[in-house]
């Protein structure tokens, strides 16, 4: 971008004081540079979903909830989130965790993340901290759902993982690797699992330590681990055969208590049960200092309170390394500086050796991840509370495959990616949003008032006004079917006027709908005649077909109570 | 965004500020989710002879239970009254939507007031702990299980 586009771009959007000029043409780059602080410094990455190579990822643009929750971290997003958190519009922050003006910044600061720059960061952080006084914390979803983690059944991110140096780490999409390769990979990998919520299905005994304690400059920090309650709920339960989950807060308290009676000057939870359920829970255990949070990747560039509870979230898809300096005290923490430092590749010069690392991880696969299957015209995204057009895509595909489909349903997965207008679609692309290790599309049959029942379920996940109701992930996306949503109805009323291919639901009538990634099918009866395929594969066919995508964003649901924000 | 895109929004924005205060208003405010009371009536008549109305909601009852279960088919549940064990006669728990709403009944004859077992809860409904005392009381705790088709990350 030449200095004049810059600044038709920011007169666009609105800059105009020399004030904001000076400001946005600064150099960014100082975001790095942390004078010290304190004696304990913890570097923070979550919810990485195996994008080891950079990429696009936009925001969601909307973060529906119910009126309790409303306005609150967990559910802000676009221009409400830049006013919270005090962001500059057009600047680097707000390119990074809000999805304001994506496609122009985009083109301003280029893809984020990546494992060489992700790396680089926590290794430039780590030496400005202090080697001894820093720990680095994997908040999970950091092994599956790209295609090299599917080409290497995860191998690639545990070999980068081993390069970075991390010290803990807690799961979830984890486990979709089948428990067995999830072992296989704990022991090849250096940082320590720990996680009290994962336990033996018969006896309750966890599988894995339930907390670290770490000396530090002179004090004692005790980290508790907690992987995502919802795993057997969310996942093919075979996937994670003789383990049981859950939020588990009595027993959270009982680990709490036992690092305090151990002397432990401050307790950190390292956390992949999102925002929303942290923050309720941070409200009902006593002991917690801190809390690391992933799962629902939110971006909080300042931290949030919770009486004596401090949280911080760590976003997703490599986009930011979360930087956490606390300054001790004999039993608890004094004062705290937290940072969301941006993985910005137009700032940061990427680890020569990770790099090379990374290249010579994707040359057998280079083939098949880089073919170009069709060139994007419009925005592709995928992250939003009840629509995307990256979902849309695959359901068009779905579609195509199987005429007789009435509805086709795409997952509210939060993980994904985007893709800038004008850019090649390649299969690397398609697998960074569709990239699950239970891929098949099911087509099935089901009669309207039960489809209708299972609309109203994944809403009330969704959408329930107690976070520890809420199962985790977007509402399902889909296509050939229209809805109104009242976000805030009590549950069996959020969903309104169904119309399939423009008729009304007739609750006696049964349907030919499709799915995956999911349980969905589980509720109908499957149409034998079908083998079941991988949707990357379906789209990779659809893609080769239209070559070119445009899908100008246009949700299939209405939205009654809320707003709701179309990108762009 | 443009001019057309964004009077459409605003559009909807004011026709969704309406609708809201509608909505608000039929909320049933404080129910449970999946809350069943006729069937679970059926339930407390046959089992104890008592109805919804004779139940009283206490403190004194402590039910831990998931509040999204791993399994519909296989939820664990965990009973405890703080009461002397003398005063304690039976432990009932029942789920508000099972075609049989009794999960089980528990006689102490004397023991700790305690019970934790793993139930079936059908669908999404609350899980009622009744602990009834030997002077004819029936001290109650409830809690919604959800019991979700789930599977969307």
């Amino acid at each position: 971008m030449t200095r004049r586009e810059l600044v038709q771009l920011l007169l666009a959007l609105g800059m105009t004081s020399p004030k904001a000029f000076a400001q946005a043409m600064e150099r960014p780059e100082r975001l790095y540079d942390l004078p010290p602080f304190g004696n304990v410094t913890l570097l923070f990455n979550t919810d990485l979903h195996a994008q080891l190579r950079p990429h696009y990822f936009m925001e969601p643009p909307n973060l529906l909830a119910a009126r309790a929750l409303e306005g609150k971290p967990g559910y802000l997003t676009g221009e409400a989130f830049l006013r919270y958190y005090g962001l500059r519009r057009g600047s680097l922050e707000a390119y990074a965790f809000s999805s304001v003006d994506f496609a122009a910044l985009a083109q301003r600061f280029g893809p984020m993340g990546g494992g060489a720059y992700i790396g680089a960061l926590i290794k430039q952080q780590k030496a400005q901290a202090g080697e001894n006084r820093t720990l680095v914390l994997d908040g999970g979803d950091t092994w599956t759902n790209s295609g090299i983690s599917l080409r290497t059944r995860g191998q690639v991110v545990v070999d980068w993982m081993n390069r970075v140096g991390f010290d803990h780490m807690v799961f979830h999409w984890e486990y979709t690797l089948g428990r067995e390769r999830v072992e296989e990979l704990v022991k090849q990998l250096k940082a320590q699992v720990i996680s009290f919520n994962i336990v033996d299905d018969l006896f309750g005994d966890p599988i894995y330590p339930p907390y670290a304690i770490h000396q530090i400059g002179g004090y004692s920090l005790g980290i508790i681990g907690s992987t995502f309650p919802y795993v057997k709920v969310s996942h093919p339960e075979e996937f994670s055969e003789g383990l049981s989950f859950g939020v588990r807060e009595n027993e959270l308290q009982k680990y709490v208590d036992e690092l305090r009676g151990k002397g432990v000057d401050a307790v950190v939870m390292l956390s992949h049960n999102g925002v929303p359920l942290d923050l309720a829970l941070a409200a009902r255990i006593q002991g917690i200092d801190l809390i690391l949070t992933g799962h629902t990747h939110d971006f909080t560039p300042a931290p949030i309170r919770v009486g004596n509870t401090w949280l911080v979230a760590g976003g997703s898809s490599g986009k930011a390394v979360v930087r956490v300096d606390l300054q001790m005290k004999k039993g608890g923490i004094a004062d705290l500086r937290a940072r969301t430092l941006p993985v910005a590749t137009s700032l940061i010069k990427p680890d020569p050796a990770l790099e090379a690392f990374i290249r010579e991880a994707y040359a057998p696969h280079l083939a098949y991840l880089d073919q170009v299957l069709g060139t994007a015209e419009t925005l592709l995204y995928k992250r939003d509370s009840t629509y995307s057009t990256l979902d849309e895509l695959a359901c068009r595909a779905v579609q195509a495959a199987y005429p007789e489909v009435e509805v086709a349903f795409s997952t509210g997965t939060r993980w994904g990616t985007a893709i800038l207008p004008g850019q090649p679609i390649t299969m690397d692309k398609v697998l960074a949003y569709t990239g699950y290790t239970y891929p098949e599309v099911y087509v099935f049959r089901l009669k309207g008032d039960r489809l209708q029942a299972v609309l109203e379920d994944v809403a009330a996940n969704t959408f329930n006004p107690d976070p520890f109701y809420q199962q985790g992930g977007d509402m399902s996306r889909v296509f050939g079917l229209s809805y109104d949503l009242a976000v805030n109805a009590p549950t069996g009323q959020r969903i309104r006027n169904v119309a399939i291919r423009g008729r009304r639901l007739d609750p006696n009538r049964e349907y030919t709908l499709a799915s995956f990634g999911g349980r969905l099918q589980r509720s109908g009866t499957l149409v034998e005649k079908y083998t079941p395929r991988p949707i990357y594969d379906l789209i990779a066919e659809y893609l080769k077909q239209v070559k070119t995508v445009n899908i100008p964003p246009r949700p299939s649901m209405r939205v009654l109570d809320q707003r709701y924000v179309l990108p762009g | 965004m443009d001019r057309r895109k964004f009077l459409k929004a605003s559009a909807g924005a004011v026709a969704g500020a309406v609708l809201a205060s509608q909505l608000t208003s039929g909320l049933a405010q404080g129910a449970l989710e999946g809350e069943d009371l006729a069937n679970l009536e059926k339930g407390l008549q046959q089992v104890l002879g008592k109805g919804f109305k004779d139940m009283t909601v206490s403190q004194q009852v402590k039910l831990t239970a998931p509040t999204i279960a791993e399994s519909g088919a296989n939820v664990p549940v965990e009973i405890e009254a703080s009461l002397p064990a003398e005063q304690v006669k039976a432990i009932h728990c029942f789920s508000d939507k099972n075609a049989n709403p009794l999960l089980f009944t528990v006689i102490l004859n004397g023991v700790l007031p305690y019970y934790a077992t793993r139930v079936r809860v059908a669908e999404t409904a609350p899980v009622r702990a009744i602990v009834e005392t030997k002077d004819g009381k029936f001290l109650m705790a409830s809690q919604s299980v959800r019991v979700t088709v789930g599977g969307c990350g």
